[in-house]
């Protein structure tokens, strides 16, 4: 991010605002997708981080500082929004379009994205979020703790608890293969 | 087959690959549609002049705030009178337990008692050019009280063989509409005592570690006004200032055995690429810059070794591909030495009174702890099994025992507990176990060993976080109820 457009921003200039969103778009796209698994409520997360953002920016001291200050409030939104959406009780999740597999045999890792994606979706949203923020971003934790707004004991707590959850349910999903392949044979 | 990393690595390409950076239609006009109609928020701009009056910002507002800010002082002032005679809120605390009560505080009669909080320490005794913004934000601090009944003033070592108790915890009290303070929190009845003002940006302010002599509270300042603030508990704060423009990551800050000095790790160095450690000696003295322990590696959780000759943390290379191992630095020496190993684990690095480090780590797919001998250079993997369903946090102070965070079922039927695993026997106890729905997070360890405490969320957001002061001795825990105290250090106090 360039620290000029952000002085400028500051300084009340929209045109540079909307030169800094239209650069941070994608970024927060992703993470707000990813974190709240409906399209919908990531736009509306996006638009109120990014609103957030421009009401705050006269505040923000170090403008170099501002990809992980927008992603702190970007994670502020996710909640809120996660909060309402509860409340609504929407149950609707877009299915994101899987990517062409890295490696390997594409039957098996068609398989492992789905089970990836079930078990992404049982997990609680600050879970994800901590996810997201070490293996997708690739924060350090210390970084990904700063960015959710938590101890770094707590994310390493966090992470953990998520990690321990994943295996979990890919445990009992190959344990349930197995059981299904031998009730077949 | 390594499974750890493999998990590790498949979850980074499903991620990657399904994460969805596409624009929706007409999603960035929308946003200047609402941005067109919506005000910015005006910036503080009030700055203090040296002979204490406000050079104003635009509207009066700078005077406003700093009559805010004077108000909130004496009410906070009369609070501690309040509480002082009161003495504290005991009706907080229930199953109270053998936590030691800590020494009573003492409070200065007022904050001009001390000096003046302006006062940096560098090679010159004066502050660099920090430029406007960080010389506004530095008036905001001031210092509330100090305690007392310590047995020596900052600078000077514990003696021998000293044992500290626990005193009270440092911890922040946020305040997003008006000045926030950092507490000394009573780990026996919860009671907060105002002990640092930060102003109106705690988000400045990244971490909290008392010194190991009890003396002296460090506090690091992120953003480019990046500096170590020194809470001295016998004359005030003074300032160490590494240099214009440094930034200071959350979590990197650790004390010497000997309370000289600080680690502290700055963020964004060009040169060499990857994550370099700094260490600031309290006497202002030049930093000496360690440097990374390899090329663009992150590095973090380091700790110094109980003789204060090396310090130790856990390194991790950047890509897909990365790797994490152990690295240990030889300050005198200027040199770090690599151990590669695979993936890091949970448990923070920790030293036996022997010089050996532990650390918890996946050389073959498998948590693993593994002993390091600084003398020999050699490593030792130990011969006991860290299971995937218990996550290893901290070694305790006696070197022989870690504790471990175990967890099972999910939202409202979820199960925490502590364990402590004996690393001579591999035998494992339950010293607590939480209350059904009640999520624990964070931690920090007595001075001495004898408790833990730790956050606990509930399933439901909206209800506040509740504190656990667990005793490790396995007689219980006690319930602060709806105090969050977050992130804290808790005080050694050395008789």
């Amino acid at each position: 991010v360039d620290p000029r457009l952000v002085v400028r921003a500051q300084a009340g200039d929209q045109e540079a605002f909307a030169a800094l969103a239209a650069e941070s778009l994608g970024r927060l796209n992703a993470v707000a997708r990813l974190v709240l698994r409906d399209q919908d409520a990531a736009d509306d997360a996006v638009q109120d981080a990014l609103v957030s953002a421009w009401r705050g920016l006269p505040a923000l001291r170090e403008p170099e500082r501002f990809g992980g200050w927008l992603n702190r409030l970007l994670v502020r939104a996710c909640y809120d929004r996660a909060r309402r959406e509860r409340r609504r009780r929407v149950a609707e999740v877009r299915v994101t379009p899987i990517g062409e597999p890295a490696s390997g045999d594409a039957q098996a890792s068609t398989a492992m994205h789905d089970l990836f994606e079930r078990s992404l979706g049982r997990l609680p949203i600050d879970q994800r979020a901590a996810i997201v923020a070490v293996y997708y971003l690739d924060l350090t934790i210390p970084e990904a703790a700063a960015m959710v707004g938590i101890p770094v004991g707590t994310m390493k707590s966090r992470l953990h608890r998520s990690l321990q959850s994943l295996h979990a349910i890919v445990d009992a999903d190959e344990r349930g293969a197995v059981s299904a392949r031998e009730s077949v044979a | 087959m390594n499974e750890r990393r493999d998990m590790d690595r498949l979850l980074r390409l499903h991620l990657a690959a399904t994460a969805d950076p596409t624009p929706s239609r007409g999603q960035l006009d929308a946003l200047m549609g609402r941005v067109a109609t919506t005000s910015q928020r005006p910036a503080w701009t009030g700055v203090l002049t040296a002979d204490g009056r406000a050079a104003m910002g635009e509207g009066g507002r700078g005077e406003v705030r700093i009559a805010a800010l004077l108000v909130a002082a004496m009410l906070l002032l009369a609070l501690l009178a309040i509480g002082l005679l009161v003495g504290g809120r005991k009706d907080l605390a229930v199953n109270p337990g053998p936590v030691a009560t800590p020494p009573a505080i003492a409070l200065l009669p007022s904050p001009r008692a001390l000096p003046t909080p302006t006062t940096f320490i560098t090679p010159t005794a004066q502050p660099t050019d920090r430029g406007p913004d960080c010389t506004a934000r530095d008036e905001h601090l001031a210092s509330l009280g100090v305690t007392a009944g310590l047995a020596w003033g900052s600078g000077s070592p514990p003696p021998s063989g000293a044992h500290p108790t626990p005193g009270r915890i440092a911890t922040w009290s946020a305040n997003t509409d008006g000045p926030s303070t950092v507490d000394l929190l009573d780990p026996a009845t919860g009671a907060r005592t105002p002990f640092m003002d930060l102003g109106l940006t705690p988000g400045k302010y990244s971490q909290l570690a008392w010194s190991p002599d009890g003396s002296t509270l460090a506090i690091t300042s992120s953003g480019d006004c990046g500096e170590v603030t020194l809470m001295r508990t016998s004359d005030g704060i003074v300032r160490l200032d590494p240099g214009p423009g440094t930034t200071l990551e959350a979590g990197s800050l650790e004390w010497s055995p000997d309370s000289s000095q600080v680690a502290v790790i700055p963020i964004g160095l060009a040169q060499p690429v990857g994550t370099h450690v700094w260490i600031l000696p309290r006497d202002g003295s030049p930093k000496i810059d360690l440097g990374p322990p390899c090329a663009g590696c992150n590095t973090f959780w380091f700790r110094w070794s109980p003789d204060g000759r090396h310090l130790a943390g856990i390194y991790q290379t950047q890509g897909d591909q990365s790797t994490s191992g152990v690295a240990i630095a030889d300050p005198s020496a200027g040199t770090w030495t690599v151990f590669p190993e695979g993936s890091v684990g949970g448990l923070l690095p920790g030293w036996r009174d022997d010089h050996r480090l532990i650390a918890d780590l996946s050389p073959d797919g498998t948590d693993r702890f593994i002993e390091y001998d600084v003398n020999t250079g050699s490593r030792t993997v130990l011969p006991i099994h860290s299971p995937s369903t218990t996550g290893a946090f901290t070694l305790l102070r006696d070197g022989r025992h870690v504790l471990e965070f175990s967890n099972t079922g999910t939202g409202g039927n979820v199960r925490d507990s502590l364990l402590l695993l004996d690393l001579d026997t591999g035998s494992r106890r339950t010293v607590w176990m939480a209350p059904r729905g009640i999520q624990l997070g964070g931690g920090i360890l007595a001075p001495d060993g004898s408790a833990y405490v730790m956050d606990a969320g509930h399933p439901d957001p909206a209800q506040p976080n509740d504190t656990w002061v667990i005793r490790l001795d396995g007689s219980g825990a006690t319930k602060l109820a709806g105090i969050d105290i977050g992130d804290g250090s808790w005080q050694p106090v050395v008789h």
